[in-house]
This record gives C-alpha cells, sequence and structure tokens, in this order.
C-alpha cells in the first residue's frame, strides 16, 4: 500500500471517533454525520499530500462548511415516521434524565446552523473565537452573540426538558 | 454541568464509526480519485477532438478559398495546418519518454522496432512481474493518436487487447519482430509526473520500471527511476 494510504488509514482510525462527534454534533443528525464525514474525509484524501501536516484541520473545515451551507448538505434527515408508539420507560429518574437529553437535542437541532457550528466549535472543540470566526467567515463579536444565544437556548432546554415550561423557545 | 459537558452528552449520542471504516472509506475514496484522473482525460481528449475539429475546418475553409482564388503560393498544406496531437493532453508525450527510455535499456543499439504493440488499456503495477487490476475502458483516442505521433521515428505503433495476441505461444517471443508494451496509469502531480511500463521482446527478454519525471505539455524529462522491477 502506498505511503500516502497508509497515512490517510491511520488518520480514519485515529481521528474518525472524534470528527464524527463533531459532524454530529454540528449537523445534529446521525445519519448526516456520517454522510459529512464521509465527504470530508475523501476530499481529504485527495489533496492529501497538500494538507497532510494538518488533515485534522482541513477535515473540520470541510464539516463545518457543509454543516452551515444547507445546499451542501448531502441529504437532510430529521425525523423518521414510525406507526407505533415505542415504550415508555418506567423509572421516573431514568426518564428525566432522557427527556432531558431529548430536550437538549431537540434544542441543538433548533439552533440556526451557523449559531450551533459556533456554538460547538467554541465551547466543544475548544477553539478561541478568532479561530471561529475565521472558520465561518464572520466576525468574533457575532461569534460571541450566537454563542451566548446558542448556549442559553441549550442550557434552558436541559434545566426544564418540558417545552411547557417554557424551556426551548 | 458545564458548556462542555453539556455538550459532551450529546456527543456521546453520534454514532460510532464501523470496524472496517478505514478500509471501505479508503476503497471508495480511490475510486472517485480514478474517476476524477478519467474525467479529466476524458475532458483533455474532448478539447483535443474540439481543437482537431477546428483545425479540419479552418483547412477546409482555407483550401476552398485557395480553389476559388487559384493562388497556389497561399495554398495551405494540412502539415502546417494540424495541431500537434499530443498538445492538451501530457501523457502521450509522458508515455513516449518512458518507452523509449526502458527500450533502449533493453536494447540499446536498436533505435527504430519493427512493431511497437501496445496494450490498449493501462493496467495497476506493470511494472511489476504480476499485473494489478486493469483498466476497463481503453486507452482515449487521443491519447492513441498522440502515441503513435510520439512514437514514430521509433517503430509504428498497433494497439492490441492483450498480450497473449501478440505472443507467439512456442517461444514466447513476440510477433513480427515487435515489442510489447503495457501501459500504467500516469500520477500527475502539477509538473510532476510518475508512470510505470514494462516492455516484453520474448519469453527471457523483457523488464518494467517506474518512472519519475518532470515538465509540461509536450516536454518531459525522466528525474528519476526506480530501477528495473523486473528483468527477464
Amino acid at each position: 500500500m502506498p505511503e500516502h494510504d497508509v497515512e490517510f488509514s491511520r488518520f480514519v482510525v485515529d481521528r474518525s471517533p472524534t470528527l464524527l462527534r463533531l459532524a454530529y454534533l454540528l449537523s445534529a443528525d446521525r445519519a448526516g454525520a456520517e454522510d459529512i464525514l464521509q465527504t470530508a474525509l475523501i476530499r481529504a484524501y485527495l489533496r492529501w499530500k497538500r494538507i497532510a501536516t494538518n488533515p485534522e484541520a482541513y477535515v473540520r473545515r470541510i464539516l463545518v462548511t457543509t454543516a452551515v451551507d444547507e445546499r451542501r448538505r448531502p441529504y437532510r434527515r430529521r425525523e423518521l415516521v414510525a406507526a407505533d408508539v415505542p415504550d415508555l420507560p418506567d423509572d421516573a429518574e431514568e426518564s428525566a434524565y432522557l427527556d432531558s437529553k431529548d430536550a437538549l437535542l431537540a434544542a441543538l437541532r433548533s439552533l440556526p446552523p451557523r449559531q450551533r457550528a459556533a456554538v460547538v466549535l467554541r465551547h466543544w472543540v475548544g477553539l478561541d473565537p478568532a479561530q471561529v470566526a475565521e472558520l465561518l467567515g464572520c466576525s468574533t463579536g457575532t461569534v460571541r452573540s450566537q454563542t451566548a444565544r446558542g448556549l442559553d437556548k441549550l442550557r434552558a432546554s436541559y434545566a426544564h426538558p418540558n417545552p411547557e415550561e417554557g424551556a426551548v423557545r | 454541568m458545564n458548556d462542555h459537558d453539556l455538550l459532551d452528552l450529546l456527543a456521546a449520542e453520534a454514532p460510532e464509526p464501523a470496524p472496517d471504516h478505514a478500509e471501505r472509506l479508503l476503497l471508495q475514496a480511490r475510486h472517485t480519485r480514478h474517476r476524477r484522473r478519467r474525467l479529466q482525460l476524458l475532458a483533455g481528449a474532448g478539447a483535443t477532438a474540439v481543437v482537431a475539429l477546428i483545425a479540419s475546418l479552418a483547412v477546409t475553409n482555407s483550401a476552398k478559398h485557395v480553389v476559388s482564388n487559384n493562388d497556389p503560393a497561399t495554398s495551405p498544406t494540412v502539415s502546417r495546418q494540424q495541431t500537434d496531437p499530443a498538445g492538451p493532453i501530457p501523457e502521450p508525450a509522458i508515455y513516449a519518454v518512458v518507452i523509449r527510455a526502458l527500450g533502449g535499456e533493453m536494447q540499446p543499439r536498436v533505435g527504430h522496432w519493427p512493431v511497437l504493440y501496445v496494450v490498449d488499456h493501462t493496467c495497476d503495477n506493470v511494472a511489476a512481474p504480476t499485473r494489478g487490476k486493469c483498466d476497463a475502458w481503453p486507452l482515449s483516442a487521443a491519447l492513441r493518436t498522440g502515441l503513435d505521433a510520439g512514437l514514430a521515428s521509433y517503430g509504428p505503433v498497433t494497439f492490441v487487447p492483450n498480450t497473449s495476441a501478440v505472443t507467439d505461444s512456442h517461444d514466447l517471443h513476440i510477433v513480427h519482430g515487435g515489442i510489447l508494451i503495457a501501459l500504467g496509469p500516469v500520477q500527475l502531480n502539477g509538473r510532476h509526473a510518475q508512470v510505470q511500463v514494462s516492455i516484453v521482446h520474448g519469453g527471457k527478454d523483457g523488464r518494467g520500471a517506474t518512472y519519475q519525471l518532470t515538465g509540461s505539455g509536450n516536454h518531459w524529462r525522466i528525474t528519476g527511476n526506480d530501477g528495473a522491477a523486473w528483468i527477464s
């Protein structure tokens, strides 16, 4: 196997779990996350010689670009229609935890793509506002305001999982 | 719970990569690269065809003009009007250089062969004794024309579908005193290229090698090779 392919395979094996989590947070969609990561990694392979010094930054940039630009998303899968309602858990504490997580996910999905990307890049990846601004093509002030609004929604949804309590606006 | 933990809670819901994720992705990436190169080649061939068509139209129009004017002094000749068929795509020039180089290593005193049989599709690892996966598509018309022109002084080119078509089944010599040439795909990276080629003259007279070249358009020179991968 050529050295280029060996390096690429090693990168995919080592970094895919983290990159898939990032793709999931950016898209708030399991299937969509796999799609955009696959697209990003194939593009990385095609430019490997030029990006080999820091392939992760390149892949991250493609993930962000694809996730925030609705037109570039391979396709969108939001909800599955099911004939039967799944069984509800009996345990009240477990149920509350699941409610919180579901509400959190719903809140993440409800954020506009760029706001979601700002929150994830700033507070999960740990980039500074200037780096996030560069990736999103906006000012640091916009990053700060978008991040603050997005986080407010997420915190509220986790604290008050029931929408009737006014958590998710 | 801080903001990172909040997002971590969601990140934990992300799917895990499949165990064979890397292998499948590598296969798909290679396929994509291969398909892109083929499209680029086809685009080059299309451009060549358009240029050739325009050139032939220009010749026809000029000839008509000459006939109507009856002025032999301004009559264009076909050779002057024709564009270089190898112009838009670099592959013919690259192949011509490495074929001459490897042929020269095998038979330094032979400057012209009775016939050059060229396998009409590329295969991976032609420099190795056992070939890799072969291209399902034959060499493009532009590439064939370019090879014809580029190797004209080295011998007449005939394209063959496989090695057995021109290999004598008794002594394994190539028929009509010719050589059989198998080409690997050209790997282009800007002004640099790498390509594999093998040449067989007989059962114990052949070799394969990988060459590195530098250049552009129709001007390429060999900058290195990995030595003969096999010599028979």
